[in-house]
């Protein structure tokens, strides 16, 4: 299945070019075969409202109805409570839904809310979950999505400060090697509420699939609208033959992580 | 049969009592003068050390000693071994020397057009297990004890196999300054090929506070699992001991599943010593490192020192700042938070399926 993730720019900063950016992309996606397109976490952040930048999305999705669009995320406002929240969109119908479970120090201090379980979808041959911005940091996420099944991870991020390829790995690349899933990430540029964001757009995979043995089956380089990549989950079966973590996990050893133990965190 | 006479050999050949003397009469104890004098910070050194057969226990003990001079002369505090630390005691083996020549002259022949060592030999190797695991228990705890004492650091012993009713364990100790033996850590996660001979693993985890701060030593595969760094950090940890032997050709990516990403997520300091070279026709590789929360390394990369190679011997040394961690852990951005509710159901729905 062939799967794009969108390269922001630093310029889209209004719900105009924020259109202009989505309607270049997936009709360029679309012409290229792409099933499955991810925008950054915040993308919507310029819209007057989560509603508005719904409705938006899901106009542009009735135009390329065979993708599957994961819009980026926005805040979600819902009885007085703001979450971050993403969701998946395929021909004008909201088919997932996500609110990020764990909270940046900024998401705190702003008094934002945390979702309370993660959601999956099939789309084409993959089980499908997406694990939003501050969830990438959290490995029980990524424990618990590839656990009940998930081999395709979609992660729109927001990552504060200047661009560094060792934090962004901490993120995504290592929760895909550590449980051998797909994931498409993709890379939030911009300022938002007097915060700096940057990171790179990012297709990964288990090492073993990836021709450099690198885990990056796509990186983003360069003026380009996306990057794109087929995946195919027979590759992670094949994979797994060589290195399976989850192969060895040993659940009796981790009763204590979420019982009587204080955290210390 | 063959297991009881190699068993009765290994204890014929590492007497520990000979090998503690041994130790005392090679180490004299250092001057006060000499000795560096402790900051706020702790100095620790990990140990990358190439595997050698040794004829006698007495040689390895001379090897082991070098490694714990030397990082006791630069004021280290703590000193970590690697994993299958007793590997060297093959060569007290008769004929040893020459099958290992040979399998490994086998090995690297088909690494060469291959790509990779794969596991061969290994068969050679587990029919000993069993048999050699109490006397190269007993030796390198007698070794360790003595060196501890003399240069009054803590020693993270390396694994060792530990021979229990139930089985074989891969595990590893941590020593006092005072030469008193601290706790012992089994492993928990096995890799692919230990599970298969059977080796035993742990379903628990400890801690250990010391003046030097709070230390788990979960021991390489448990690198692989967030699951051991978040139990540790849970009990109090800031410093996680990892020892490793790779038996893999080196590649930076794949030596980033370890416990790069996992100091990353928890915010302690991880000290990885690694075991290197060939034996038995197998290939191992790694850099021994001290890596730290990103924010806390010079290059914003983690690491705080590692290795230049991932052959041969190193004494990797830093200093650890434990009030920079604390505070690191207080200023992350994405580090600290819980959402109990998300967590219970991921308990109930996944590890305690069942």
């Amino acid at each position: 299945m062939k799967t794009a993730v969108a390269i922001w720019q630093d310029k889209i900063n209004s719900p105009d070019e924020v259109r202009a950016k989505f309607s270049r992309s997936l009709e360029q996606a679309a012409r290229e075969g792409a099933r499955l397109i991810v925008y950054p976490a915040l993308a919507g952040s310029s819209f007057a409202s989560y509603k508005e930048y719904q409705d938006t999305v899901l106009g542009l999705s009735q135009k390329h109805p065979q993708l599957a669009i994961c819009p980026g995320s926005a805040l979600e406002e819902e009885d007085g409570k703001i979450y971050h929240t993403s969701f998946l969109v395929q021909n004008g119908r909201v088919f997932l839904k996500q609110r990020q479970l764990y909270l940046a120090k900024w998401e705190r201090k702003h008094g934002f809310c945390r979702g309370s379980d993660l959601a999956f979808a099939q789309i084409g041959p993959f089980k499908t979950a997406i694990i939003l911005s501050t969830d990438v940091f959290y490995p029980r996420v990524w424990r618990y999505a590839a656990l009940l099944g998930a081999n395709l991870i979609l992660s729109p991020v927001a990552i504060r400060g200047p661009e560094n390829l060792p934090t962004q790995i901490k993120g995504v690349w290592a929760n895909v090697q550590a449980n051998l899933v797909f994931a498409l990430e993709s890379g939030f540029k911009g300022e938002y509420k007097g915060i700096r964001f940057s990171s790179k757009s990012v297709i990964h995979a288990p090492l073993a699939v990836t021709e450099n043995d690198d885990g990056f089956l796509a990186i983003e380089e360069g003026p380009r609208e996306y990057i794109i990549a087929e995946l195919n989950p027979a590759q992670l079966q094949e994979a797994s033959r060589e290195f399976d973590p989850l192969r060895q996990l040993n659940p009796a050893a981790y009763t204590r992580l979420y019982s009587e133990v204080s955290r210390h965190a | 049969m063959l297991e009881r006479w190699i068993e009765n050999y290994f204890t014929r050949k590492l007497n520990p009592q000979k090998l503690a003397e041994h130790v005392r009469r090679i180490n004299s104890t250092p001057s006060k003068e000499a000795q560096p004098k402790p900051s706020g910070n702790v100095k620790v050194a990990c140990i990358q050390k190439q595997v050698i057969p040794v004829e006698t226990g007495e040689e390895y003990a001379e090897r082991i000693s070098g490694f714990v001079k030397t990082a006791a002369q630069q004021g280290c505090r703590l000193v970590v071994f690697p994993e299958y630390n007793f590997f060297d005691f093959f060569g007290l083996l008769p004929g040893f020397k020459d099958l290992n020549r040979y399998l490994n002259k086998k090995a690297k022949a088909k690494t060469s057009s291959h790509g990779s060592s794969g596991n061969s030999g290994t068969g050679a190797l587990l029919t000993l297990f069993s048999a050699v695991a109490q006397p190269t228990e007993a030796a390198i705890l007698a070794i360790i004890s003595q060196l501890a004492e003399i240069y009054g650091v803590y020693i993270y012993t390396g694994s060792y196999l530990v021979k229990e009713t139930e089985g074989l364990y891969n595990a590893g100790s941590l020593v006092g300054p005072d030469g008193e033996l601290i706790g012992t850590q089994k492993k928990i996660h096995l890799t692919d090929f230990e599970a298969e001979i059977g080796i035993c693993r742990s379903d628990s985890l400890a801690v250990f506070p010391l003046d030097i701060g709070t230390i788990a030593i979960p021991i390489c595969m448990d690198a692989t699992y967030f699951e051991t760094f978040q139990l540790a950090r849970n009990l109090g940890a800031d410093i996680v001991v990892i020892p490793i032997a790779n038996n893999e050709e080196y590649n930076l990516w794949r030596a980033l599943r370890g416990i790069w990403p996992r100091v990353q997520e928890s915010y302690v300091y991880g000290l990885k010593a690694s075991l290197n070279g060939w034996l038995g026709g197998m290939h191992f590789t790694g850099k021994a490192g001290i890596f730290a929360p990103i924010e806390l390394t010079k290059k914003k990369d983690g690491v705080v020192a590692i290795a230049e190679n991932y052959q041969g011997d190193a004494v990797v040394v830093a200093e650890l700042d434990l009030a920079r961690l604390a505070q690191a852990r207080k200023d992350a951005e994405y580090y600290g938070d819980s959402n109990p509710a998300f967590e219970a159901e991921l308990y109930a729905k996944t590890y305690g399926r069942g």
